[in-house]
């Protein structure tokens, strides 16, 4: 198998992934608590399955689309990275119910269009710093579409779950 | 086929138990074939886009489905020999199924053996029953805590 080195040292990348892991919980934790453990626990997963599943499925060969981390190689840290992602789909669904946007159909889809834009920023900044490396022709402008379907996604499956009775 | 079966099920646990096996069982797979395809170079994929989409059905969809059927039925019954019934048959299947990607030529050992196969499945199924056990004592998806 091919492996691409970008870099060795414990640099910007992994203080990236570090740094918004512990924003993320910090955020987490000192959040009033408002759901049960069952709404918790699936919105805590559903980032860290989504990011794999993507990551996993167009970032590998034949397609092959990005590279994350330092090596195109899977790596220990990489494994470590996805938890990053869990805090984010907690937040969002907690911002959802404080903003009462069950109540206010048409606010969702602003909702869902600014938290898309959030998580292209976020993947820029993930370039930057070398978390993400594009490659075979792949844009950030891609994901944005991925980005609107995984988040009115996990809205859907929050209602599905929990609000449908 | 399997996802036919799940919904079939006569007697099924709750939605959100479902979920999050589900999603442990998923990121659980997705780790283990990536470690051993990409970190360790224990497995090496025979690599075409009928061979990918092929994989991909079976981690995310086939594997996880098997083992959704496995925690339905297991946590359903009270019956001591469906249960040994359903772990041993998930047992095989999960075995069968990555035996079955091999000989297709899907993938190719080079470091991996069946006996390693078999203690992930063994753990994969052990982890399964406890999170199915743990989120169907949890709270029973109420939204509020």
């Amino acid at each position: 198998m091919d492996n691409i080195i970008y870099d060795h040292a414990f640099n910007l990348n992994e203080w990236t992934v570090l740094i918004i892991t512990g924003l993320g919980f910090t955020l987490f934790f000192i959040l009033p608590k408002k759901f049960s453990k069952s709404v918790t626990a699936v919105n805590l997963l559903f980032g860290v399955v989504v990011g794999l599943m993507f990551d996993h499925t167009i970032a590998i060969k034949p397609i092959d689309y990005y590279d994350v981390g330092d090596e195109s190689k899977y790596q220990l840290f990489d494994l470590f990275s996805y938890i990053m992602y869990a805090p984010v789909g907690y937040l969002y669904i907690y911002l959802y119910e404080k903003l009462k946007l069950p109540t206010k159909k048409y606010w969702l889809i602003v909702y869902i269009v600014f938290w898309s834009i959030v998580g292209i920023g976020v993947e820029w900044l993930g370039v930057l710093t070398g978390i993400f490396h594009y490659k075979n022709g792949y844009k950030i402008t891609y994901s944005f579409p991925i980005y609107l379907f995984v988040q009115a996604f996990q809205i859907w499956l929050y209602h599905y779950l929990f609000k449908e009775k | 086929m399997t996802i036919l079966f799940f919904a079939l099920l006569p007697h099924k646990i709750n939605r959100v138990s479902n979920v999050i096996v589900f999603f442990v069982t998923s990121i659980i797979d997705i780790n283990k074939l990536s470690l051993n395809i990409s970190t360790f170079n224990l497995i090496k994929l025979n690599i075409s886009y009928s061979n990918w989409l092929a994989l991909v059905v079976y981690r995310d969809i086939t594997m996880s489905v098997i083992l959704l059927i496995y925690a339905n039925v297991y946590f359903t019954t009270k019956d001591k020999r469906k249960r040994w019934g359903i772990t041993i048959l998930t047992f095989l299947l999960l075995l069968g199924g990555s035996q079955l990607l091999r000989g297709l030529s899907m993938m190719e050992y080079t470091g991996w053996t069946i006996y390693y196969e078999s203690i992930c499945i063994g753990v994969l199924i052990g982890i399964t029953f406890l999170t199915a056990r743990y989120s169907t004592r949890c709270d029973g998806g109420k939204q509020h805590g």
